[in-house]
């Protein structure tokens, strides 16, 4: 079965979940029989490296560096779909996909889907966070930071006044007309899911395949206790964007008692995601020099080293403000042997605590609540919770299964 | 070009022949009651050649009985510089019998009676920009409304109004008009035109407002010598304001804005690096621009070549070609293959060089070859030439590969192109994809890459050689492909070797203005192939 992969970006050039996610499945899929992969991730023109829409990330041929025309930011349309049917036409001249797998459409448009179904090719499409229901770069939290439990008209037009109601009412019907010839869509969780069926996705068409570990996460070394140096030691790993909850962390350590603070260190790495004169930026540097010497910015981190580095670490923090899909961080921390401590929403509730990641959950945007967890985890000396220690999720051995089974179903459809 | 003459007794042809040394061109006399001794107005048709010598040496003017005479060329200028007392009155005659139409006369008057331009505060230029033998124009004219412009450009050879002169909304305008307290009666304030052709060095045009007798003047709008705005914005609102029928400004107005060509012949210099020692078998081509490590890299992998091969290397670049002769002839020792260089005396262009270099080479079978194009395995070069001789393909070219080892060139195919107005454009399929697994014979393909491209040297003589009337390396190789296929012979491609091919890196990354010179260059391409090309696809 050949089956050629669209993704929004290689995170060997741009870091992030989504990302990391469809190479990691790709490069599962290398490993079985009678499955040809091709991954054709989007990419600046700039580093495909001369003048052609496509490019092959540093020669490997089923690595494919594409420069789709772009498309518009509301309604996902291509920006010229003359050339975007080209590419279209020439993969599937190259490749002969028996199927089509869109990972992410950002960047190629949602065009894409009735663009391969003309060529009769199937496509399954991969959910990762809600852009679809939600224009407000799909987070579904709100502009006043609140967070958001359902996409409507009036709701989405109060988060973008310049619209009138009707203008979302037009954006979802045409975002699900484009989607209609999609023979499955998958989400890396139940809440995921859900949140997509409840837009319009049709339920019996959305199936829940957790993120396949990437090889590198698999042949991680087997966890080992820390050694001890007298503190509890925190770590955060992740960008360092408004959604992701670095601020709320540094809050938090603020509002620590003293004593609970002199046997606590928190480290934030992560990679500034904002100018440095932007709010946000401002915003952690307050909070880190208000933090004093509990948290610390450490910076940014080199891909692939996520696992290791926490193994200097007794827990991870994951206190993400929006709802998440299913963090790798979490798949990273799980690998390093680290329970995790999250919010209580989205994919991290799901994915943390019993069934899950060991770890525990706390309030969601809470500060108070984030603190008070904290404190516990020190007065336990960052003792992980009970029960069992898993670096490998349970269930991953049947994700690659489960995929191929969606593969293998919607081609016999098709 | 608007030029002058003095008129001699009896004096009444409407046709003369101007010639400067071997160069000569066709002018029309513009009607005029003219006295003996008057000036009169010629119009040199010189179309897209250079009026340069024609203004800087003695000319030679022969008349249709027969007679000739010598004198001097004098131009004609309308602009802020002011207009000399002879020229005036000959453009008064000539307007005064009908040489242009009502509006343009008008206008004309008002700049004789007006020897000093102020420019007014109603209008300004959005961009200006050259093209070839013209420029696309855009401004603002205050509250301009259903008011009628005429736009006169400084040398008078190029004269707008009417259908010609697009006006459009601008509402920004009207709020900026409104910020400084002004009236406001209409949102269209914007003007769009093509001013097809302008004497070299023009740049700027008068700009009047004409109502029957009544004429206002405007202000008179220009640019530097880069052109002021970017010409792809430029082609959109020519595209999009002057738009007709299927949506393209008339051909006619077009032609002009391709490449302008030199009166005189194209010359170069040769240059003999290494001699050869035999006939040689493949002479390949190279036309130089731009970078110096392309032109190093080449030399570095001569030794690549079949050993019967010559280089030819043309030197297309007045920047580089100091560079070159040094550094070729310095480098002579080491160069394994009979080479010479060509020091072209200006920028011809692709495909003049290759005309150049085609002429300069001794061997049977050409082979044009980019510089930024590197033979790594020239085993497929050899059956080229097989196939050229065997005369069952006119063009063969080869599967070319980007840096990464993907397909920059596997044959061309023609499409009609919505972007492009549906045009039929050359293709490249699978660019920048994985080459498939190759077969060693030679395919049939629609045509080749002019990257790399093999043809017999009588073939190509026969021909015509590449067609310099495309501006900047561009359709030339798709041109050549189709008149060889139209003629028997079609084009091929090898798929065996190795050659990389870093497209247009020598050239720099895409400028502004590629879109719009494509989509000129398109237009040439259609107006000659567009129907071969629809019967093709029919059957």
């Amino acid at each position: 079965m050949r089956v050629l992969t669209l993704a929004h970006g290689h995170p060997s050039l741009r870091p992030g979940g989504a990302e990391a996610a469809a190479l990691a499945l790709h490069y599962r899929l290398r490993d079985v029989e009678g499955v040809e992969p091709v991954l054709v991730a989007r990419a600046d023109p700039a580093t495909i490296g001369h003048a052609a829409r496509f490019g092959a990330l540093d020669g490997m041929m089923d690595q494919i560096l594409a420069a789709p025309p772009g498309e518009d930011g509301f309604l996902h349309e291509s920006a010229d779909l003359s050339i975007l049917e080209r590419m279209v036409r020439d993969l599937c001249d190259r490749f002969r996909p028996d199927l089509v797998h869109v990972q992410h459409w950002l960047g190629w448009s949602l065009d894409v889907v009735p663009l391969f179904r003309a060529l009769g090719i199937p496509v399954v499409l991969s959910l990762h966070e809600l852009l679809l229901p939600c224009h407000r770069d799909g987070q579904m939290v709100k502009t006043d930071g609140r967070l958001c439990h359902a996409a409507s008209p009036v709701a989405c037009a109060a988060c973008f006044p310049h619209h009138p109601p009707g203008d979302f009412h037009l954006r979802r019907r045409v975002l699900l007309d484009r989607l209609a010839g999609v023979a499955r869509f998958v989400a890396p969780s139940r809440f995921l899911a859900a949140r997509h069926v409840a837009w319009g996705l049709p339920a019996d068409r959305v199936s829940v395949i957790d993120y396949p570990l990437s090889p590198d996460l698999l042949a991680a070394p087997p966890p080992e206790p820390r050694v001890p140096d007298g503190r509890v030691r925190i770590g955060f790993f992740g960008q360092l964007t408004p959604y992701k909850g670095a601020d709320l962390l540094l809050d938090a350590a603020a509002r620590l008692d003293d004593a609970t603070a002199r046997r606590l260190a928190i480290d934030v790495h992560g990679i500034a995601a904002v100018p440095p004169d932007h709010p946000f930026a401002r915003r952690l540097a307050d909070l880190e020099a208000a933090a004093g010497r509990r948290a610390r910015l450490v910076g940014p981190y080199a891909q692939g080293t996520a696992v290791r580095m926490m193994r200097d670490y007794d827990w991870i923090v994951v206190p993400s403000l929006w709802w998440e899909n299913s963090p790798l961080v979490i798949q990273e921390a799980q690998a390093a042997g680290r329970p995790v401590l999250a919010a209580d929403i989205g994919g991290m509730a799901e994915k943390v605590g019993p069934g899950g990641a060991p770890g525990r959950l706390f309030s969601a945007g809470d500060p108070a609540a984030l603190a008070a967890a904290l404190a516990r985890i020190v007065a336990e000396n960052g003792a992980p919770p009970p029960g069992e220690v898993r670096a490998i999720p349970a269930d991953e051995a049947g994700r690659v299964d489960a995929w191929l089974a969606v593969y293998r179903a919607a081609v016999a459809t098709a | 070009m608007l030029a002058t003459l003095r008129a001699r007794p009896g004096f009444a042809p409407t046709r003369v022949t101007v010639a400067v040394g071997q160069a000569s061109a066709e002018a029309r006399v513009l009607p005029a009651a003219a006295q003996d001794g008057d000036t009169v107005l010629l119009v040199l048709d010189l179309d897209d050649l250079s009026h340069l010598p024609l203004l800087d040496a003695p000319v030679r003017l022969a008349f249709p009985d027969g007679s000739a005479v010598s004198g001097r060329v004098a131009p004609v200028a309308i602009d802020a510089a002011g207009i000399a007392p002879d020229h005036a009155a000959a453009i008064g005659r000539a307007a005064a019998a009908g040489a242009w139409d009502p509006p343009v006369a008008a206008a004309l008057r008002w700049r004789l009676d007006h020897p000093d331009i102020a420019a007014g505060p109603d209008a300004g230029l959005h961009h200006g920009v050259p093209m070839g033998g013209g420029a696309m124009v855009a401004g603002w004219v205050a509250n301009l409304g259903d008011r009628q412009l005429v736009l006169l450009s400084d040398g008078l050879e190029s004269a707008r109004w009417g259908a010609r002169v697009a006006a459009f909304a601008w509402p920004d305008l009207s709020d900026r008009l409104a910020r400084e307290h002004r009236t406001v009666t209409t949102d269209r304030h914007g003007f769009a035109a093509v001013l097809p052709l302008l004497r070299p060095g023009d740049r700027g045009f008068l700009l009047f407002e004409v109502e029957g007798h009544d004429v206002r003047f405007l202000t008179r709008l220009s640019w530097n010598g880069q052109g002021h705005g970017s010409a792809d914005q430029a082609l959109a609102d020519t595209l999009h304001h002057l738009g007709r029928g299927r949506g393209r400004p008339d051909p006619a107005d077009l032609r002009p804005l391709l490449a302008r060509r030199p009166v005189e012949p194209p010359r170069a210099e040769t240059v003999e690096i290494v001699a050869a020692t035999a006939l040689p078998a493949l002479s390949v081509v190279v036309p130089l621009f731009g970078r110096p490590l392309l032109l190093r890299a080449m030399l570095a992998g001569a030794a690549a070549l079949p050993p019967d091969a010559e280089l030819v290397l043309v030197c297309d670049d007045p920047d580089l070609a100091p560079f070159a002769r040094n550094y070729v002839r310095d480098r002579a020792p080491l160069i394994r293959r009979p080479t010479r260089l060509l020091v072209n005396a200006a920028n011809y262009g692709f495909a003049t060089a290759c005309n150049l270099g085609a002429a300069a080479a001794r061997a049977p079978v050409l082979m044009f070859l980019n510089s930024d194009a590197s033979i790594e395995d020239a085993s497929a070069l050899p059956a080229g030439m097989a196939a050229i001789r065997d005369g069952r393909f006119g063009t063969i070219g080869f599967r070319l590969l980007f840096e990464d080892g993907t397909v920059q060139h596997d044959g061309m195919c023609f499409e009609r192109h919505r972007g492009y107005d549906d045009l039929w454009l050359a293709e490249h399929p699978g660019k920048g994809l994985p080459p498939r697994p190759a077969d060693p014979g030679v395919e049939s393909v629609p045509a080749v890459t002019g990257a790399a491209l093999m043809i017999a040297a009588d073939w190509f003589a026969e021909l015509g050689g590449f067609d310099p009337g495309y501006a900047r390396g561009d359709f030339e190789d798709a041109d050549l492909c189709l008149r060889s296929a139209a003629a028997g012979r079609p084009s091929g491609i090898l798929r065996t070797g190795r050659i990389v091919h870093l497209e247009r890196q020598s050239i720099g990354p895409d400028n502004p203005s590629s879109r719009a010179l494509t989509w000129l260059n398109a237009n040439r391409f259609n107006d000659r192939w567009g129907a071969y090309l629809e019967a093709r696809c029919a059957s």
